[in-house]
């Protein structure tokens, strides 16, 4: 099968090499020195907070924007200085940027007339986007009169029917209701291992990163902090920024010395819940309790490991052990399950042991 | 991807991003072109204006100095009532402007906040008003102000003059207020003021860029109207300058013509210094308009 | 419960109540214009069924006398043909070359600022000033214009542009084009900048080529405010007497009397008011025309999102 192949080809679908991109009116480093390979038919998400550059990068890609420094290569081939639509990537914008004096069916044929395509080829092919995206029947409609899903798949579709080499997207959901974000976002992932084709979607929320991406690529200021699955990101965090962007409620982070020790929430528990062998425990102060979703969220003070630090621990519905606002209960964490970085820089460094 | 088809690929690649690449460099070369062009254009007569301002009269006196000479703007502020002029249009436009802004700032904020069903009816209508030319007004006008007892005075012209201004400057001044956030005003009606405090104290200083753009314009408008300007006022010491200047020519003396047209160009540059300080606010307020409705 | 049909003690003051305040605002407005724009323009319409002069401005009923008149009258009628073909030829030319401008005007580059601000001097210019300085420009011996046209033999001898019927009508249509591009460039500006960015990068992105964004996406979504741009452009065209005033005294020969010219020749200058106000009265035909094109415009902005 063809996508088989091209997923075992040494050629990626998409490789940026040391990309710059400074702003000369401002000053500002928007990328600074990025390096990311993505390959066919994956579903790489880039996350960060924003201003991190996530959106600069994808235009880069796509041609939109020059940088200053860098090369792009889609498909093996290298395409700074091209513009557009001879990369052979289709992106959808942030605001689906429908042409508002067109209906919808005119808009997904635009890009085919732009390439001269025949008519009869044309029909097909807009037929065949709309099928799959499930709008057929509001084609004759104008933008203005579609409601946010409708919008977003009419921009999807006018991408698709030029059976690109990329797909970027650009928070697609964020112009949606919650509710509806939660329903697309399947609907997302699903048409794409339909497609097969590789994709790069930009994300702010670490949720959505998580529970799309194939590997999640965070960026922060510019640079590219870490690149890897929603596994390897979530335990295995390159520093502290990505330890504490990515999961709700944030890595706890408690200095000690020059080190930071970091543990994730739902793996500080009392201690009563934590098995004996190579656990490390400190006392909590409770300050506060949050009953949501069946877990319990406790918020408090600990010491003895290190500075006294405001942590956060999350108890799931198991966990029974009776707890009250104003004790100081012993709670612990598996050792395997500390993680430790530079204080200064915030860099993963090498485990330390501490007493238990 | 085989070797040969490799190959010819990348050739194309490389031929797309020469194309591409020249065509960069072309769009460039057309902008700066097209822009040169237009300043050049632009600018022509007050240009030439300015390079024989300083030049001698080809009938001067085969003994006069070479080089650049300072006679005609001398002539102009001594033979001619320039300053005159420019005095009357400078305090005709002042007048205007606070008639214009007492007329136009109260009915601007009706339209920009106070939702009527009948506000984008009352908009339209008064800028339909702006679109009646001068010439059908004019003469009737002419009775109206001599029957006030106005006639030959530049009061004619403050009474007259807002016709032309306020509709301009009601579009322009919604356009302005309505960019100012509604919760600023309902926040400072929830802290105790009334509607009309709550838009003296606090929408209004937001707005105050917006309204000197619209004095800057009001003003323009006022010093360049032509046609009440010649109706209404005959005697030389209270005509202003876009009246004035020109009756320079017709009875004047035809050595003046250097000084008079570099009394023209004068009043000109401050002019479009002022506006063009303004310009993107006249233009974002104008998107705002477009967008919205 | 008590109190409970009792009034509250505090009023609503007078300043609160929404409908007063909105009338209380946009009145002094309203009555000012019509005061000085509707019951002028109703008497000048009853002017021009009078034989009031300026030396017996009482009224007195003239029936259609003022029209006979008019109709009868060659200056009239060439004065009126040459008012719109003027008109007409300014609007298209404006309309282009201030589309042009627009977009120019929108692109980033060095000096921008500068070019804007020279670009604006047409038109923020007191209109009878500028004619002056074209007037130099045309009719000064050594002017760049009259060595230009020398060059190309349109002009021969001792003749200056003014002086030739043609020259001077293409003098005229040229000063207003120059005059109020800037106008029509600034209002297609902002019918420009409110199309959302997106769509510009979208189409980028979809392929379109120069020419197919222009007439695929820009032009029809910049449709209205080029609409908006040529009526105004007309309404100042026709309305101006002040170029063709200055510029060449309405000659050579009365060639170049426009209407409003004309209208002030007779109704002022010398005093017939009846049949000045029945010459204006041909102006109104025009401004109807670009009344209705901007309320279709209206029409059409409203119906979108």
């Amino acid at each position: 099968m063809r996508r088989r192949d091209e997923l075992m080809s040494a050629v990626k679908a998409v490789e940026a090499r040391g990309l710059v991109k400074v702003y000369q009116r401002s000053r500002v480093r928007a990328l600074d020195g990025v390096d990311l390979t993505s390959g066919h038919g994956e579903f790489l998400v880039l996350l960060g907070p924003s201003g991190c550059g996530k959106t600069t990068l994808l235009r880069t890609i796509a041609g939109l924007d020059r940088p200053t420094e860098g090369e792009v290569h889609i498909d093996g081939q290298l395409v700074n200085g091209l513009p557009p639509r001879i990369r052979r990537v289709a992106m959808v914008l942030q605001s689906y940027a429908l042409y508002p004096h067109k209906t919808a069916r005119g808009n997904i044929e635009f890009p085919l007339k732009a390439e001269h395509v025949p008519r009869h080829l044309r029909e097909r092919k807009v037929k065949w986007a709309a099928d799959l995206l499930d709008i057929a029947d509001v084609l004759g409609r104008r933008p203005r009169q579609l409601s946010g899903g409708e919008r977003q798949r009419v921009a999807l579709a006018r991408a698709l029917v030029r059976e690109p080499a990329v797909f970027l997207l650009d928070e697609p959901l964020s112009g949606l209701d919650p509710k509806l974000r939660v329903t697309t976002r399947d609907e997302l992932k699903r048409f794409q291992r339909q497609i097969g084709t590789a994709t790069i979607y930009v994300t702010h929320d670490q949720e959505e990163a998580m529970g799309l991406g194939d590997r999640v690529a965070v960026l922060d200021a510019g640079r590219l902090r870490q690149v890897g699955t929603p596994r390897d990101i979530y335990d295995e965090p390159a520093d502290t920024f990505v330890a504490t962007f990515v999961g709700s409620p944030p890595m706890n982070l408690v200095q000690r010395g020059d080190r930071l020790v970091g543990f994730r929430p739902e793996h500080l528990l009392p201690v009563e819940n934590v098995a004996y062998e190579s656990r490390v425990t400190m006392p909590l102060r409770i300050e506060r309790i949050e009953y949501l979703s069946g877990d319990r969220h406790v918020y408090g003070s600990v010491t003895r490991i290190g500075q006294e630090t405001r942590v956060i621990a999350r108890l799931p519905a198991t966990v029974i052990t009776p707890l009250a606002v104003g004790d100081t209960h012993e709670f612990a964490v598996p050792a395997d399950r500390l993680r430790f970085f530079d204080a200064e820089y915030g860099t993963r460094t090498a485990p330390v042991r501490i007493g238990g | 991807m085989n070797g040969m088809a490799a190959r010819t690929a990348a050739r194309e690649m490389g031929r797309q991003r020469r194309l591409a690449a020249a065509q960069h460099v072309l769009a460039r070369v057309v902008v700066y072109g097209a822009a040169v062009c237009a300043a050049l254009v632009c600018a022509a007569p007050f240009l030439w204006g300015l390079v024989t301002a300083f030049e001698h009269d080809a009938n001067d006196s085969p003994r006069a100095r070479p080089g650049p000479t300072t006679e005609h703007v001398r002539l102009l502020f001594h033979s001619t009532p320039f300053a005159t002029f420019v005095v009357n249009t400078l305090i005709v436009g002042g007048l205007v402007v606070v008639v214009t802004l007492a007329l136009a700032l109260p009915a601007a904020y009706a339209l920009a906040r106070l939702n009527r069903s009948w506000g984008t009816r009352a908009a339209v209508a008064i800028l339909l008003v702006s679109l009646v030319p001068s010439p059908l007004l004019f003469l009737s006008l002419s009775r109206v102000v001599a029957t006030l007892g106005l006639a030959d005075s530049f009061w004619a012209l403050v009474l007259v003059y807002p016709t032309v201004t306020v509709p301009v400057s009601v579009w322009l001044l919604a356009g302005f207020l309505r960019a100012v956030p509604v919760d600023l005003e309902e926040q400072a009606m929830v802290d105790g003021h009334s509607r009309l405090g709550a838009f003296v104290r606090v929408v209004a200083p937001m707005a105050l860029p917006g309204m000197a753009a619209v004095v800057v314009l009001t003003f323009a408008l006022a010093a360049g109207e032509f046609t009440y300007a010649l109706t209404f006022v005959w005697s030389g010491s209270r005509m202003p300058v876009s009246t004035g200047l020109p009756g320079r020519l017709s009875d004047g003396d035809p050595m003046l013509w250097r000084s008079v047209q570099t009394g023209a160009v004068f009043v000109a540059l401050p002019l479009a210094v002022a506006c063009g300080l303004f310009l993107d606010r006249f233009v974002a307020v104008l998107a705002a308009g477009a967008g919205r409705e | 419960m008590p109190g409970a049909g009792r009034r509250t003690g505090h009023k609503t003051r007078l300043a609160d109540r929404e409908g007063f305040l909105a009338w209380a605002f946009l009145l002094p407005s309203i009555v000012y214009l019509t005061a000085l724009v509707v019951a002028p323009f109703g008497l000048t319409v009853a002017f021009a069924f009078s034989r009031s002069t300026s030396e017996a401005p009482s009224y007195r009923f003239a029936g259609l006398r003022n029209f006979r008149q008019v109709f009868g009258d060659h200056v009239f009628w060439r004065s009126l043909l040459d008012t719109l073909a003027l008109t007409g030829i300014a609007v298209v030319l404006v309309v282009a070359f201030g589309t042009v401008l627009a977009n120019l005007l929108l692109v980033d580059f060095r000096y921008r600022r500068t070019v804007r601000v020279l670009v604006l001097l047409p038109w923020t210019t007191p209109v009878a000033l500028s004619a002056i300085s074209w007037r130099w420009l045309l009719g000064s011996a050594g002017s760049p214009v009259d060595r230009l046209l020398r060059e190309t033999s349109l002009l021969h001898g001792g003749e200056t542009p003014l002086g030739r019927t043609s020259l001077a009508a293409a003098s005229v249509v040229a000063v207003h084009v120059w005059r109020l591009t800037p106008l029509a460039a600034v209002i297609v500006m902002a019918g420009l900048t409110a199309v959302p960015r997106g769509v510009w990068d979208a189409a980028r992105l979809d392929g379109a080529g120069f020419w197919r964004r222009v007439f695929g996406v820009t032009i029809p979504l910049t449709l209205p405010v080029t609409a908006v741009a040529a009526v105004f452009t007309a309404a100042m065209t026709f309305a101006d007497m002040a170029v063709v005033r200055v510029l060449t005294g309405g000659g050579p020969g009365d060639s170049t009397q426009v209407l409003p010219a004309l209208a002030y020749l007779r109704g002022v200058e010398r005093g017939d008011i009846g049949n000045g106000a029945a010459i204006a009265l041909f102006l109104f035909p025009l401004f109807l025309a670009g009344v209705i094109v901007m309320l279709r415009v209206v029409r059409r902005m409203e119906a979108r999102p």
